[in-house]
């Protein structure tokens, strides 16, 4: 308990060098925790992009749909498969959705696209699609009406009202083609995604690939994430093999590697900062350690053992780190809540962060992952600094120590 | 002033420890901002050239308007005087015409958008690497004027073969619908699923053919040897190419998003490296601090004798300077050689890694790059920061009243 007291007044004999070495531990860690925050932001912003836009929690597939999406690949009639979704716990709301590859010409140009057969009210509840509505209005429920992307819209040179013709290869393997008027124009976060997906109602898409009343995929939201693998599993069983069940995880495997991609580059980035901060530490625990050698020698003679007056020069190097990392993260709290409600603009890069389909306004994402690393990181390395001053403490010779000049 | 400077020099052996500790923080900023610095800059370089070599060009030329909404209205003719045009620029190394359009690729009962891409085989061996992304068959020839050359995940898309006929829908210039059949020759992997899940390749003639342009061309890319010619290069063309309706533009401009890419990383990396940097320089401040604090009784007998007190500052500051110089040196040796290690030996990721870095457009691959100036450029910000570092110290050197210093224990 002395060692505690000691080491604390230690500390702040020289308030001055401890302030500076609080300052660069504060400032070490306002800018890792800040920087990944940020990075989380991104990350997150780009899965619930994608889960938003189109992907949803899990999708539901005939067997095989996923590595070769051809309209043959509709999903089994051989199970009420509307109802069965319905009675699984978890299960908040769905759509029903008919996907083909198709090109889709305008009087002046044409483009290859996925074109998306959509229930409109159902569509809207499990995606963001009528939100990201810029121009025109949404599917109206209306016959032969169809949502583009603006950047489509502009490369086949027509605007609300426009008329464009979508053909596709059909069932039976002849190309069906039906005129669409362009009902409305969405802006989403992926600036790939709005150049290839056009919506059009289900029953049309369905006549335009002669598939009757089938469909080709399930979109389903779950009422809480978590449940994911639970719900799949419920799903898998009570389907049978001749179905698919995929989460956003199995459907979107590459973003998913990218959230730990970014989880090893911020270990390597506290690990940087953390060697910055040991130079200092060692640095002026070191200073501080020589200048009190005739008071070590003194109270070595007095007889203080080798292990508390170790432990006291760990004790003091830990305060310093735990205070600075206290400051620092109360600081990054401060700086963080502001930016978490207004986001981190980066319009500049926005045809980058289209690209990737981010957004170009990014909100950092406190998770208890950000915490516990900016928690422990810095203390940790403060301690590992103290290290070789205190042996050296502790290798004094009583009697030279207290000659020391 | 010699004195100085020998006072300064011995000055920092008085605690070696102390010095050699604060040598090894600078050379620790320094090399590990160098070899970052040199990691993203070789990397950028690499990359750059890749992408553009494949596909793009380092310049390219357009009709006026085709960048923001490119369509086959705007297209050009390929005249002489066009021809004579490029040829005559300097820098130029190759050049080659294509023609870009959508269709419908259909075999059998499958069938998948897909962009259309027709070029001049001969120019596109010598001018981008098209040619050698060829995984199975062949490349075009000049001959069968049928033959096409399909991505590689588009072929498997459409459960085709080598040697299997498909049939291409696409819209022409004049708005007719039009369609062929074709024979696939080979498959082209670049690695980027852009390019191996949704494009074409087949002779400029057919493609004019397809799409009924009749000799008009989308556009041309232009090879160069060196990254830094290419303002030279499309201010030269677009001076010539004035009141033409056709322009040059520089890969930037055609592939923004991409542009942009490596301008984010650029700025987060050197936004990273600034923090490396200021939490060094605080172990600076701190160091130079106590070393001044421990001899204000030194100075102050100094200052008694009669030194001015800005040749006691200068004397500080060149002890750090010496510092700051031995860990620049060291720092800048050990970075050269890691650099030259990654320039010799790049890392290839393989796995996860390998498929994140194509998804978005990139080399899986680490590489770096021996360039001088950013060596100077990395030198020069870390002795910036540690000489500010030094201010406040030396302002309490600079306040140090004779008597107070004499007295201070």
């Amino acid at each position: 308990m002395m060692i505690l007291q000691l080491a604390w007044r230690n500390i702040w004999r020289n308030t001055r060098r401890s302030v500076i070495i609080l300052i660069s531990v504060t400032v070490g860690i306002v800018a890792t925790v800040l920087t990944d925050a940020l990075n989380r932001g991104m990350v997150f912003q780009m899965l619930d992009n994608q889960i938003g836009t189109y992907v949803s929690h899990i999708q539901i597939h005939r067997a095989g749909f996923k590595d070769n999406p051809i309209i043959q690949n509709t999903v089994p009639q051989t199970i009420d498969v509307d109802s069965l979704i319905g009675s699984v716990a978890g299960i908040d709301r769905f759509t029903k959705r008919v996907i083909t590859f198709g090109i889709l010409s305008s009087a002046k140009n044409s483009s290859g696209i996925s074109i998306v057969g959509i229930d409109p009210e159902r569509e809207a509840r499990v995606t963001t699609i009528r939100s990201s509505i810029v121009q025109g209005e949404y599917l109206s429920g209306r016959e032969r009406e169809i949502v583009l992307g603006v950047k489509l819209a502009e490369k086949l040179g027509v605007g609300i009202g426009g008329k464009v013709v979508a053909m596709a290869s059909a069932l039976d393997g002849h190309i069906g083609s039906d005129v669409f008027r362009v009902a409305g124009l969405y802006e989403s976060f992926s600036s790939e995604f709005d150049k290839v997906f056009a919506y059009i109602p289900l029953t049309d898409a369905q006549d335009l690939v002669s598939i009757g009343n089938r469909v080709s995929e399930y979109a389903i939201i779950l009422h809480n994430r978590e449940e994911l693998q639970r719900v799949q599993a419920t799903l898998e069983s009570d389907l049978g093999d001749a179905f698919e069940v995929l989460t956003y995880a199995e459907i979107l495997p590459l973003l998913v590697m990218s959230v730990e991609m970014y989880d090893q580059m911020m270990l390597v980035f506290y690990a940087i900062i953390g060697i910055a901060v040991i130079f200092g530490i060692v640095n002026t625990m070191l200073m501080s350690v020589f200048e009190r050698i005739r008071e070590f020698g003194v109270l070595k003679a007095i007889g203080m053992k080798n292990r508390p007056l170790f432990l006291m020069i760990m004790i003091e190097a830990f305060y310093l780190g735990a205070i600075g990392t206290a400051v620092g993260f109360a600081l990054s709290y401060v700086l963080y809540l502001p930016l978490a409600q207004s986001g981190v603009d980066l319009s500049m890069f926005s045809d980058s962060l289209r690209s990737f389909g981010v957004g170009t306004v990014i909100y950092p994402v406190m998770t208890a992952g950000v915490v516990v690393n900016a928690l422990t990181v810095i203390p940790a390395v403060t301690l590992l600094g103290a290290i070789y001053p205190a042996v050296k403490a502790v290798r004094l010779e009583p009697m030279s120590a207290i000659r020391y000049v | 002033m010699n004195l100085i400077v020998k006072l300064g020099w011995r000055n920092i052996w008085r605690n070696k420890r102390r010095s050699i500790i604060t040598i090894l923080a600078v050379t620790f900023a320094v090399m590990l901002s160098i070899a970052m610095r040199g990691m993203q800059l070789g990397t950028y370089a690499v990359n750059i050239r890749h992408v553009v070599k494949l596909y793009s060009g380092y310049v390219q030329l357009q009709a006026e308007g085709y960048q923001d909404n490119p369509s086959l209205q705007k297209s050009f003719l390929l005249t002489d005087s066009l021809r004579t045009q490029i040829e005559q620029t300097p820098d130029v190394t190759g050049w080659t015409p294509r023609v870009a359009g959508d269709g419908l690729v259909s075999f059998r009962e499958t069938s998948v958008g897909s962009r259309i891409l027709g070029v001049d085989p001969r120019r596109e061996e010598t001018t981008s690497t098209l040619a050698t992304k060829i995984s199975k068959g062949s490349f075009l020839t000049d001959a069968p004027e049928d033959a096409i050359v399909v991505g590689a995940t588009l072929l498997d898309n459409l459960k085709a073969e080598i040697g299997d006929t498909v049939v291409v829908l696409a819209q022409g210039f004049d708005g007719s619908l039009g369609n062929m059949k074709y024979h696939i020759v080979g498959t082209l992997k670049t690695g980027s699923p852009d390019y191996d899940g949704g494009t074409i390749l087949m002779s400029l003639p057919a493609a004019q053919d397809l799409l009924s342009l009749y000799g008009r061309i989308s556009m041309v890319a232009i090879m160069l040897d060196d990254l830094d010619a290419i303002d030279d290069v499309t201010e030269s063309l677009n001076r010539s190419l004035s009141g033409s309706g056709v322009q040059a533009l520089g890969w930037e401009e055609v592939m923004p998003d991409f542009a942009q890419s490596i301008q984010l990383d650029n700025v987060s990396g050197m936004l990273m490296l600034a923090i490396l940097i200021i939490v060094v320089a605080f172990g600076i401040t701190n160091t130079v601090l106590m070393s001044v604090t421990e001899r204000f009784r030194e100075f102050g007998i100094v200052l008694a004798m009669g030194m001015p007190h800005q040749k006691l500052v200068l004397v500080v500051l060149l002890e750090t300077f010496f510092i700051v110089i031995i860990g620049l040196i060291l720092g800048n040796i050990l970075a050269a050689g890691i650099n030259a290690y990654l320039v010799a030996y790049p890392i290839e990721f393989g796995g996860e890694f390998q498929a994140i870095y194509e998804e978005y457009g990139f080399l899986p691959r680490l590489e770096s790059t021996l360039k001088p100036t950013m060596f100077l450029n990395s030198s020069l910000a870390v002795l910036a920061i540690s000489l500010l570092a030094t201010i406040y110290p030396l302002t309490k050197v600079l306040r140090l009243e004779p008597l107070k210093g004499i007295r201070y224990t």
